[in-house]
């Protein structure tokens, strides 16, 4: 059996989306990855597609991270999630636990997209 | 006055995130200095010429402002920016509630140069790991002034615009909206632009 998984990025810039993508790549080929620029177009690729893994930056216009993944985890609480951003202060990384979400620092490098991926795989 | 450089729709999404990540850092940093959440807005970047910076900022405003010169891959004055009226809030946030409104006064200068220090050396820090350039930082520089009167004391020789990027943080119940901005020559421009393609470069 194939081990074929489906990762959505999520990310508001499309520098960082290509980022994430290329560590991916690299380390996962055999996954599929879809990507959305916000947390609604994330809701609409979510409704159509069976995700395994998020990789959501948490500060995006509209909707930020921690409240899509709130509204994610509704659908798909089986999925595994992590939360990419600069900004860890205690209460989001709290928020993030509770969500059962991990806490991915960026900047978006080999290493921390490494890390995730690590995560991911248990 | 020079033309703003014209950034290609990726080249101002990898600047933007560059700031992105600065302002992430230095929130956490002020997030545990004063105790408690700071929620941020995402960063929205303009070019400004100096009139057009007036005009934003309101020409008769009195500006809190901390610079600091940065020299290295590209040279700017780099400047954290509140309105003057909500920084003896943010001081007192920093210093805590119990400080008499003299103490406040007279720790502003400080407190506010501790702040924008944070600030612009997360930022810079950011565009400096984002580039992979280094860069040097001359000391935090604090100066209540309007618009105009602090673009005259900071301006470089020769032409120059503004990078001017502006932030909404809010601190628990109080919203303050700062604002970073740095003053370029056009020569410093065309280098962060040139730095932009390249790193671009690399990743495609």
């Amino acid at each position: 059996m194939s081990d074929s998984k489906t990762v959505l990025i999520v990310d508001d810039s499309k520098v960082s989306r290509m980022m994430i993508k290329a560590v991916i790549k690299d380390l996962q080929p055999e996954w599929t990855m879809l990507e959305a620029g916000n947390a609604d177009e994330a809701l609409e690729i979510n409704a159509v597609n069976q995700i395994n893994y998020y990789s959501i930056d948490l500060n995006m216009p509209g909707k930020d991270g921690l409240e899509l993944i709130g509204l994610l985890k509704e659908n798909n609480p089986d999925a595994i999630y992590a939360l990419l951003t600069a900004n860890i202060q205690e209460h989001i990384r709290e928020t993030a636990d509770n969500l059962g979400a991990y806490c991915i620092n960026k900047p978006i490098t080999e290493a921390s997209i490494s890390k995730m991926l690590e995560y991911f795989n248990g | 006055m020079g033309n703003p450089p014209v950034l290609s729709e990726l080249e101002a999404d990898l600047l933007n995130e560059a700031f992105n990540l600065g302002v992430g850092n230095a929130a956490a940093s002020l997030s545990q200095m004063v105790k408690q959440e700071i929620k941020l807005s995402v960063p929205e970047l303009n070019f400004f010429s100096i009139e057009e910076l007036s005009e934003t900022l309101g020409h008769n405003q009195l500006l809190s402002c901390v610079s600091q010169t940065i020299t290295g891959a590209f040279s700017a004055q780099s400047m954290v920016i509140f309105p003057d009226k909500d920084s003896l809030e943010i001081v007192g946030k920093l210093l805590g509630e119990n400080i008499s409104e003299e103490s406040l006064a007279e720790l502003q200068d400080e407190a506010m140069s501790e702040i924008g220090n944070i600030v612009l050396n997360a930022c810079i820090g950011s565009l400096s790991e984002s580039f992979s350039s280094a860069f040097n930082v001359d000391l935090p520089e604090y100066v209540r002034s309007t618009p105009a009167d602090l673009i005259e004391k900071k301006k470089l020789d020769g032409e120059s615009l503004i990078l001017f990027i502006r932030i909404e943080l809010t601190l628990s119940e109080s919203k303050i909206t700062g604002y970073l901005a740095f003053l370029m020559g056009v020569e410093s421009l065309s280098k962060l632009h040139n730095i932009l393609k390249e790193t671009l470069n690399k990743l495609l």
